[in-house]
């Protein structure tokens, strides 16, 4: 009984010290920026045909496994094209200098998981799937008339992406395809969306 | 947020946020204003007449529509309208015959002269929505002022006895830019713009 009287303190400092180091290897809730250039595709393809430089991402994730993370992932990418050419609308063919512009917000949650593919963990890649909607800004303009209209369109994401680990933090480089969904007679948008951005521990 | 965090945070928020927020626009010169509109009746076969005829005048639609007769556009300008539009019918394979003569097409052309005014009225508002609004004591008023040029070009099939005495039209042309100011400037972009009418009207014009 004496024994067990000791052995019981024992097992208990053991059992605090290894769910001390099982919390410990939860990795953090990181916060990530990023740069984003972006290629159109289809339809925004057909309105804006040129890449988009211009692009800012803004990322939070915890991770709820040790290789699973959730998260949310929102951006500005400016889609823009100034082009004299002839178009048809409603019937009508109208030639002038047009200014095209599609501001896009993406608001999206999504869920990243990271296989184990070696014991380095320092190059770390993923895959993800990101869901939510696309606020959707599309400018026209044809010498002094101009339409401007906004939409909420819901979309999806896959996404491949791989982060590059320091003691501080982590350089991310990533791949989007989005996919917003025509709403409002705004027919249905994709384009392909590169980040490079830096996430640090929150 | 780690120090790391801070360091690299307002930079790439910084960069993302200047390629992102510059709202781009493509207006330099006032020609990327110009624009050209055309509309026909997609029923009328235009393969079908072989004459034409065109006014002797274009008028000038602007202020009091009541005075009479009405103002016509700049003599050289309007000179310059009717034989470019002679030239692109007859590019297009039709006959131009006098006025007199009954043609199977009637060309006609106009010019409206509208000048917009723009004002502001300066105001500041109390942070309190109580308060509301007022206005900038000395007042502070902004007005600008623009004029837009638009010559219309109507072409209907001519009858002696249109039903209901009206003619139907069956192509109009809407070129807008010929106010500039200067002449040589808006006789360059008549006659621009006019081809560019007949150039996106593929449809016109005998086979």
């Amino acid at each position: 009984m004496s024994t067990h009287r000791k052995l019981m303190p024992l097992a208990a400092l053991i059992l605090a010290l290894s769910a001390s180091n099982t919390r410990a290897e939860i990795p953090p809730t990181l916060v990530g920026l990023s740069y984003q250039f972006s290629i159109p595709i289809g339809e925004t393809y057909n309105f804006t045909p040129p890449v988009s430089w211009r692009g800012v991402g803004l990322d939070v994730a915890t991770f709820v496994r040790k290789d699973l993370a959730v998260g949310l992932a929102f951006g500005w990418i400016v889609f823009h094209e100034n082009v004299t050419s002839t178009v048809n609308i409603r019937g009508t063919d109208i030639s002038g200098n047009q200014d095209r512009t599609l501001n896009i917000w993406p608001t999206l949650a999504n869920a990243r998981w990271f296989p184990k593919i070696s014991s380095n963990r320092d190059i770390q890649p993923y895959l993800g799937a990101n869901v939510g909607g696309y606020i959707i800004e599309r400018y026209f303009a044809v010498g002094l008339t101009s339409s401007q209209e906004t939409h909420y369109h819901f979309g999806l994401a896959p996404e491949i992406g791989v982060f590059i680990q320091n003691p501080v933090g982590a350089v991310f480089i990533n791949a989007r395809y989005n996919m917003a969904f025509a709403a409002g007679g705004v027919p249905f948008q994709q384009f392909l969306t590169f980040s490079l951005g830096y996430a640090w521990e929150r | 947020m780690s120090r790391v965090g801070k360091s690299f945070a307002p930079p790439i928020l910084a960069i993302g946020l200047l390629l992102a927020g510059c709202h781009p626009t493509g207006v330099e010169y006032i020609s990327d204003l110009d624009v050209v509109a055309t509309t026909h009746d997609a029923t009328f076969n235009f393969t079908t007449p072989n004459t034409y005829s065109l006014p002797n005048a274009v008028y000038l639609v602007e202020g009091d529509p009541t005075v009479t007769p009405p103002a016509r556009v700049d003599p050289v300008l309007e000179q310059l309208i009717l034989t470019t539009l002679k030239t692109e019918m007859d590019a297009s394979g039709y006959t131009q015959v006098p006025v007199g003569q009954s043609p199977d097409l009637a060309v006609d052309a106009a010019a409206l002269k509208v000048t917009n005014v723009n004002y502001y009225y300066g105001y500041w508002c109390t942070y309190w929505t109580y308060y509301g609004c007022y206005p900038y004591y000395p007042p502070v008023v902004g007005v600008s002022t623009y004029v837009v040029g638009t010559l219309l070009v109507d072409m209907v099939p001519f009858s002696a006895t249109p039903p209901g005495n009206q003619y139907k039209g069956v192509w109009t042309a809407v070129i807008r830019g010929i106010e500039t100011g200067s002449k040589s400037t808006d006789q360059q972009r008549v006659v621009n713009g006019i081809s560019q009418a007949f150039i996106q009207s593929p449809y016109l014009g005998k086979p």
